[in-house]
């Protein structure tokens, strides 16, 4: 089946293939054959000359035709006529055919680049320099130092130019010293530089302040220019992600990117990330972005990326950018551009990279009372209410026989929590090779990542192997291929909030007085030789010796992945061609748990597991493109293409179930009771075609338009097929206005309208019965999700309005967006009753809206030869609201938890949080009871946190002067809250230092405890008309704490922190070794960098935590707070050495 | 221009080729679409009619660890006092409803069990399969009643409307189809004696027609007595028909679900857990009466003897709070101060034996004629010879006690000792194992239903109905209670309804309280049959 499906893309390969070798057979003389036209498929072409025919309109004839540029000086040209009748034959040899033109009159010929030719008057070819002086010079860039090839280098007023080769030198031909030259360079702001006399110029040329006329990718790997794009992007550069180095390359694009929101799931080194771009949207979906590497999605995220490999990250936003990937970008799209080879010698690059990272502990702890309850101590007591330490001898607490009837002074350790973790390190180093011939370039790079985490025994290796080759296989034919390899092996990676297996769980919850000495003696012997863990409340429903879980919950995590891709593009003409392609992303992955014997509810009898994944996503392509000038003013580029995607995952695991036979020896066969799975993960095939492109008259007014149509394999038959269009608009209004004021270079707005259709999840259209173990012939159990055969694909539709103003030369701009997004048509389940046979079905329905703004402010204040700063201030403000859920329900239950449940509501935005509350007066008074504490909403759970921000903002500044560089990022989240399960069981414990108050007494509900609450208290009346008077009742720490707090039953409305916090994420300091001193070394270039990031919180309104660590990355995760790592910040060095 | 005009024809062109050939590739997606690893619901043919069969049994009865906790340890286990909590955290056994918990508890069998056995009846009777669905029937009864009896009303008849509102039906419409139903299978099971359904997929009978009989009448004795204070006249005629159509006699007859190495008795895992103990209830009654099932139902605790009454078999009582001010005593280590539950229900690795999940025994079916002849009803025999029958049964079910050792225990004057625990628990009741024939008829009935608790054990969902019943055993009162509906001396009488059913399913749960003795959702609601 599968060789059929490609038959068809098969034979176009080969198609193309056999050309290629026809074509290269024909040209075996490669000099004299460059010039191919495109006529010569056709034979005939033939142009005849009139007599009179101005020679400049000959050579532009040729131009088109054989699609080269000549450069010449138009006043030598001025009167240049053909004089008699000619045929010229279009399809014969460029040369031959100048030869024949040129004969007449007293010009040659000069073959200056690839496709760049000089006419140059006759004699000068032996004679220069009689009339042309020879101008030499090299560019480069003003910030790095580094050569710049291929810069445009033009004598003003004339088509005299060349480009600078990959050394960034150039030589060119000037007819005066008294012209001034023009340099340009995309990406670069263009100098001129008059001659005045001299022979030898170097430039520098500084790069564009703002992203005026950036080259961004878009879809397809397209590259455009900014300002000619009718939506947002933006986008960050290969040092932006290499110098303050995350193990998550996504992580580094956090506070960078307006709108963007990066939040890190709690397993530490080597977690995955959520990032949500404008706003949380599907309501059972993941909101979260599309990643496309090369062009192509990807499977999965890049966490496991190399960023050395990485020439930039280009963030599109909305769904007007990503309108062309498909369902799948309707969430928005990272595009990633990896590195190619460039034309030149053998290029070595090494970096290298050593982050230290230290945990930032938040929580205060109090430090006075240890081990017991109401003051009395008991040695196997999880909580620390017991009695004050003072150094008093009490009974140990270990059950080893050894330890029975040991005691040790009863004293404060204050350092416990932060003994347990550790200083971790992420270090990496890169060596990349480039080379390249005029025709081929290669780019080779090997990295080898290695870091622990602050939790000892989490570890991360990660080796990435990367080959890319472009090829200009002929004249007409390129080809771009790329491999690369990832490994990656993750030892105990962190179970994350409420597992039992967590260790962080463990260790904030150690009671005040362990001592770490004592604690790490994590197991004994028993009198039976049974190995046992060594904890203070032995068989407990929940503790445990977190250096017991740190060494006897073991889990070994390694993955492979293999992105590979081979694009083949063939030039019909200047204006046509089609590129074939296909892009594999695929692996597979194996884990292993082993737990210990006595790991009480988790694994008293020891537990051992294995599971094997393997799966891909596997594109092919075809885009056939069409770019021309319609006439002077109109251009128009048109592409039409098609894609096939297909989808497969599959699983297998075993596990002993609960017991090994032989003790602590794992292997799946030493258990009596085998449990084993296997998974048919998700196939999914897509099949697209889809046509985009761009009208546009001058460099003022930009349409772009574009219409895709998908066919799902997860939808029923007749909804299978869907289509959906985009159409964009941008206008320059300082090319269409005259007599706009001088400081403003530039001016732009665009709009832009979207709408993308979502296919469904795999299996939602019929109902499966699935078999399991057990009885004596299996069981069967009908699936409790019910089918819907009249799925529709979901829709998100978008528009966004835009503007951009450059000012003094483009030193200081404001680019400002407004967008609107609706997610329609949703799929998601609703919940039935159970008693209806079945729990859920899944439906389209829904309307969530995100509108918001974005404003970004780049400016240049300082620009000089020596000294520049550059300031980026980023804001977004996005507001999320959930329109519609379905005709049932008006609210939906996402995820739950102990303390909380996380809903969508009509109404609200999305992210809210529901938990226990304080029962109150219609007046809102808290109602106390009579013990002094609260009394709860029990049964029923009311809204009391909601996670989604107000807004972000950031400032990041760069300051170089010389060859040193300062930058930093300041990022700021306002609004936006969630309930904390980890103050929740901590504060039950008696471990914080604010549950010190009122531990004998004294604490009064909305007094001096909770005082920003009114309190009542019932004081008579009916049930219907109660009376209440002023609380006044008190109560005890111990008493209100583990009343309210608490796993099982907490609070939650007692919990809510604000996770507004202003944060330090990112400080470097750059150092390029001086011109000098690399002259008299063998290399080209030595940057060396201090970096740091996450360094400090300059405002946080949460005290015990950092409210962006959360424990998942699910739907519900933002608000998902519970036994997370501690925030920590890494800071380190990182050299860059170009041989 | 004419380049232009061509080359717009062949991308046009190009592109509709392409849609045709996708249009033409998608043959395959409706398979692509569909598992592979997995049966669809509506191909399923007889021959899987079983192993659906087979699921409707394990997790109708709750044998899935975490439902089971949810369902019967967390409730009927420590309401019936058979055990007590130790986990600091475990506030049901302090009275307090847990919402979160009883959805747990409610979805465990309407997910996992309901529809499979819907599945089943349906299915057998539309493709004629009669004897297959008799036995469903019957398995229908025994796992509703279950349900019933936790929650009062409950989603019955209208089980399976596959709409997004499911009615409720009042306990007494369920009580009474449950006799009609019973009445539809015994007649087809009559008619079918040596007959076999569904073979080794049942894993109570091994699909035996005529066990299955001597099952559907014995649990219309179970149910007629249960409505014995709220319909008198249908309780007799109920259970005079049962004894007459042929119930349990001896334990070869009786019910229990068989466990596998993949389908395990749920106390084999949760034992694990640490997290109840022996209740003080338990100690007082099974070491006052010098019972030997004691050493099977518990061991000894693991610090030995605590109290000084030189059994090292510790229980302590319900209901201990988080915070012990007021009690003086810690609430860490009681695991070790008191005693697990006995050997049989620990996981294989200690020594466990992975016992058949208990539904019904022949010591309860004479404990049950024995209330009857009670009574005055006709059950074949006198209230004591019955009684005296019962706790027969148990020896012999739970022991290797010889026959002397039974008879020195019947004749026994033993009564229950207080535990000597530190809250000074009295002797749980004064009533000895031997039948006082002249004692008083509530007597005889606390003899009875006491002996009953303890050969129930550690069948607790039917003690506790029985408990709520009748009254016994006089259980202690808890030392602690959070929930100020009600205090210590006071006790749960049903389990209130699951908050999904507020967010799924509201308008039929707010029906459902109308059908309740009083339309009040609480735990103080006492059920229809609770009428004493």
């Amino acid at each position: 089946m599968i060789m059929k499906r490609y038959k068809w893309i098969g034979s176009l390969i080969i198609l193309l293939v056999v050309s290629t070798q026809w074509t290269a057979a024909q040209n075996n003389q490669y000099d004299r054959n460059v010039y191919v036209s495109a006529t010569d498929w056709n034979n005939q072409n033939l142009q005849e000359i009139a007599p009179g025919t101005h020679l400049q309109e000959v050579l532009s004839l040729i131009e088109n035709e054989y699609n080269v540029n000549f450069l010449f000086d138009s006043k030598l040209l001025a009167d240049q006529y053909v004089s008699e009748h000619k045929v010229l034959y279009l399809n014969r040899d460029l040369f031959d055919l100048l030869d024949r033109l040129l004969a007449e009159f007293n010009f040659t010929y000069k073959k200056l680049t690839h496709r760049t030719l000089g006419i140059l008057p006759r004699d000068t070819e032996m004679k220069n320099p009689m009339n042309l002086e020879v101008v030499t010079g090299s560019v480069t860039d003003a910030q790095t130092g580094a050569p710049l090839p291929g810069v445009n280098v033009m004598v003003k007023g004339s088509t005299i130019g060349t480009s600078t080769d990959s050394q960034g030198s150039y030589e060119l031909n000037a007819p005066s010293l008294q012209d001034t030259l023009i340099f340009s360079f995309i990406g670069y702001q263009t100098q001129e530089v008059p001659i005045s006399g001299r022979t030898s110029i170097d430039v520098n040329l500084s790069p564009q302040a703002i992203a005026g006329d950036e080259v961004v990718v878009t879809a397809f790997g397209l590259e455009r220019e900014s300002s000619s794009l009718t939506y947002s992007t933006e986008s960050v550069d290969n040092e932006g992600l290499t110098e303050a180095r995350e193990l998550n390359v996504v992580n580094s694009l956090s506070g960078k990117v307006a709108g963007m929101q990066v939040n890190q799931a709690g397993t530490g080194v080597g977690g995955a990330s959520r990032v949500v771009l404008r706003g949380n949207r599907s309501i059972s979906g993941s909101s979260q972005p599309l990643y496309v590497v090369d062009g192509v999605p990807i499977r999965g995220d890049i966490s496991d990326m190399n960023p050395d490999n990485i020439e930039s990250i280009n963030v599109l936003k909305g769904p007007n950018a990503a309108a062309l990937y498909g369902s799948e970008a309707q969430n928005g799209a990272i595009v990633v551009t990896t590195r190619k080879g460039r034309e030149g010698e053998i290029d070595f690059s090494f970096s290298s990279n050593f982050m230290l990272r230290d945990p930032i502990l938040l929580t205060k702890y109090q430090n006075v009372y240890g081990q017991g309850t109401s003051g009395v101590y008991s040695p196997s007591s999880e909580s620390s209410w017991g009695p004050q330490m003072d150094g008093q001898m009490v009974d140990h607490w270990s059950p080893a026989p050894d330890m029975q009837g040991e005691q040790y002074a009863f004293n404060p350790q204050p350092n416990n929590v932060e003994e347990a973790f550790q200083t971790g390190y992420n270090s990496s180093n890169n060596l990349t090779a480039s080379m390249g011939s005029e025709n081929v370039q290669a780019l080779f790079s090997y990295t080898f990542t290695n870091a622990e985490g602050v939790v000892p025994k989490n570890e991360l290796d990660r080796h990435n192997i990367s080959a890319r080759v472009t090829s200009q296989l002929s004249d007409n034919l390129s080809l771009d291929s790329k491999l690369s390899y990832m490994r990656q092996s993750i030892d105990n990676q962190l179970p994350t909030g409420e597992s039992f297996a967590n260790p962080i769980r463990h260790i904030y919850r150690l009671p005040r007085n362990i001592r770490t000495a004592d604690a790490e003696m994590f197991d004994y012997t028993n009198s039976e030789g049974m190995l046992r863990q060594n904890y203070w409340n032995p068989l407990s429903n929940g503790g445990a010796n977190p250096y017991w879980t740190m060494n006897r919950n073991l889990n070994e995590n390694v993955s492979d992945r293999i992105n590979a891709l081979a694009s083949l593009t063939y030039d019909f003409t200047d204006y046509l061609s089609l590129m074939v392609r296909s892009a594999y992303d695929g692996g597979s992955g194996e884990s292993e748990f082993r737990r210990y014997n006595d790991t009480y509810v988790i694994a008293q009898n020891g537990y051992y597991s294995i599971a094997k994944s393997n799966g891909y996503e596997w594109n092919s392509d075809f885009l056939l493109s069409y770019n021309q000038d319609l006439t002077e003013d109109w251009y128009l580029e048109a592409n039409v293409g098609g894609n096939i995607k297909k989808e497969r995952n599959s699983s297998m695991s075993a596990n002993t179930n609960n017991a090994l036979t032989i003790p602590n020896f794992f292997a799946i066969s030493n258990t009596q009771n085998v449990a084993a799975g296997e998974n048919i993960g998700s196939p999914m095939d897509i099949y697209s075609a889809y046509a985009f492109g761009q009208l546009a008259w001058k460099d003022a007014i930009y349409l772009d338009f574009s219409g895709r149509n998908d066919v799902s394999s997860t939808l029923p038959e007749d909804n299978r097929s869907y289509f959906y269009p985009s159409v964009g608009l941008s206008a320059s209004l300082t090319e269409l206005i005259s007599g706009l004021p001088d400081v403003l270079s530039g001016a732009r707005v665009r709009g832009s309208w979207a709408k993308v259709g979502n296919s469904a999840p795999p299996f939602m259209t019929i109902r499966t019965a699935s078999l399991s173990s057990g009885g004596n012939n299996g069981f069967l159990q009908l699936d409790t999700t019910l089918p819907n055969e009249n799925l529709k694909p979901e829709e998100t539709e978008s528009y966004e309005l835009g503007a951009n103003l450059q000012f003094f030369e483009n030193r200081l701009g404001l680019d400002f967006t407004y967008y609107k997004t609706n997610t329609r048509d949703q799929l998601f389940q609703v919940a039935v009753p159970v008693g209806s046979g079945a729990s859920s079905f899944f439906t389209n329905g829904g309307d969530v809206s995100n509108k918001g703004y974005e404003i970004l402010l780049s400016a240049t204040p300082v620009q000089s030869r020596d000294f520049n700063w550059d300031l980026n201030v980023n804001y977004s403000a996005n507001d999320n609201m959930v329109e519609k859920i379905s005709e049932d329900q008006p609210i939906l239950t996402l995820a739950t938890d102990f303390l909380r449940a996380f809903r969508i509501e009509e109404g609200k935005p999305f992210g809210q949080v529901y938990s226990r509350g304080w029962e109150r007066t219609e007046d809102g008074d808290v109602i106390v009871g009579e013990n002094g504490v609260p009394q709860v909403t029990g049964g029923r759970t009311v809204p009391v946190a909601n996670f989604s921000p107000d807004w972000r903002g950031s400032i990041r500044s760069t300051l170089s002067y010389k060859n040193l560089s300062l930058s930093f990022l300041i990022d700021h989240r306002q609004g936006g809250s969630i309930a904390s399960l980890t103050n929740a069981i901590l504060f039950d414990d008696g471990l914080t230092k604010q549950t010190l108050n009122g531990r004998d007494g004294g604490l009064v509900f909305g007094d001096n405890l909770f005082g920003g609450e009114s309190a009542v208290m019932r004081t008579g009346g009916t049930d219907e008309n109660p009376e209440y008077s002023k609380n006044t009742q008190e109560v005890d720490a111990q008493t209100f704490w583990t009343s309210i707090g608490g796993r099982n039953t907490p609070v939650g409305e007692a919990f809510v922190v604000e996770a507004t916090n202003t944060r330090l994420r990112e400080l470097t300091l750059g150092y390029n070794l001086p011109e000098s001193v690399i002259s008299s070394l063998p290399i080209s270039n030595l940057k060396l960098s201090l970096v740091g990031r996450n360094l400090l919180f300059l405002y946080r309104a949460s005290e015990n935590l950092d409210p962006d660590l959360m424990t998942g990355t699910n739907a519900a995760a933002e608000g998902f707070e519970s036994f997370t790592p501690p925030s920590s910040r890494t800071f380190g060095a990182n050299i860059k050495i170009d041989f | 221009m004419n380049s232009l005009k061509k080359n717009i024809l062949k991308m046009t062109s190009t592109g509709l080729l392409v849609i045709l050939l996708m249009a033409g590739c998608t043959d395959h997606f409706d398979e692509l679409n569909t598992p592979d690893d997995q049966l669809v619901a509506s191909n399923l043919e007889s021959a899987q009619l079983g192993q659906a069969f087979a699921q409707a049994q394990f997790y109708g009865l709750y044998g899935s660890p975490g439902p089971f906790q949810l369902m019967q340890s967390l409730h009927a286990d420590i309401y019936a006092q058979y055990f007590a909590t130790t986990a600091p955290n475990f506030d049901s056994d302090q009275n307090v409803m847990i919402r979160s918990w009883q959805n747990g508890a409610w979805n465990g069998f309407y997910g996992a069990a309901a529809p499979q056995l819907d599945f089943v009846e349906n299915f057998s009777e539309e493709n004629g399969m009669t004897l297959e669905n008799a036995v469903a029937k019957v398995m229908r009864v025994q796992l509703y009643h279950r349900i019933t009896d936790y929650w009062g009303p409950i989603i019955y008849s209208e089980f399976g409307n596959g709409e997004t509102k499911v009615p409720y039906d009042s306990q007494e419409d369920v009580y009474k189809d449950f006799f009609v139903t019973l009445d539809e299978a015994v007649a087809v099971l009559k008619n079918n004696a040596g007959g076999n359904a569904f073979g080794s997929n049942d894993q109570i009978y091994e699909g035996s027609v005529d066990q299955w009989l001597r099952f559907a009448n014995s649990l219309r004795l179970r149910l007629a007595m249960r409505v014995k204070y709220v319909e008198p006249e249908l309780a007799k005629t109920e259970a005079e028909k049962a004894v007459s159509d042929g119930v349990m006699m001896d334990n070869s007859h009786n019910a229990k679900l068989l466990t596998t190495q993949n389908s395990r008795n749920p106390y084999t895992t949760i034992t694990d857990w640490g997290e109840f103990r022996m209740s003080a209830a338990m100690e007082s009654a099974l070491e006052g009466y010098e019972d030997p099932r004691q050493a099977k139902y518990f061991q000894p605790a693991v610090n030995g003897d605590q109290d000084g009454d030189g059994n090292p078999y510790e229980g302590f009582r319900n209901g201990l709070p988080k915070t012990r001010k007021e009690s003086g005593v810690e609430d860490e280590g009681l695991n070790d101060r008191y005693s697990d539950m006995g050997i049989d229900w620990q996981n294989d690795s200690k020594g466990g034996s992975n016992p058949p999940i208990e539904i019904m025994n022949a010591a309860e079916v004479y404990f049950l004629r024995a209330e009857g002849a009670l009574e005055g009803w006709n059950m074949g025999g006198t209230a004591e010879a019955l009684y005296e029958e019962g706790i027969r049964m148990s020896m012999m079910e739970s022991t290797t006690a010889t026959s002397a050792e039974i008879e020195a225990y019947i004749e026994s004057g033993n009564t229950p000792k207080s535990p000597q625990d530190i809250w000074d628990s009295p002797a749980l009741t004064d009533i000895p194992v031997a039948f006082e024939s002249a004692g008083s008829k509530e007597r005889k009935l606390e003899q009875i239903i006491t002996q009953k608790w303890l050969a129930l054990y550690p069948n607790s969902m039917e003690a506790w109905a029985e408990y709520r019943r009748t009254g016994y055993p006089a259980l202690y009162d808890r030392i602690n209670s959070l929930n100020p509906a009600i205090p210590v001396g006071d006790d749960v009488q049903r389990i209130p309804f699951a908050s999904g059913e507020y967010s799924d399913n509201a308008e039929s749960v707010q029906n459902a309280i109308q059908l309740l003795t009083s339309p009040a959702d609480e735990a103080t609601t006492k059920l229809w049959w609770d009428a004493k």
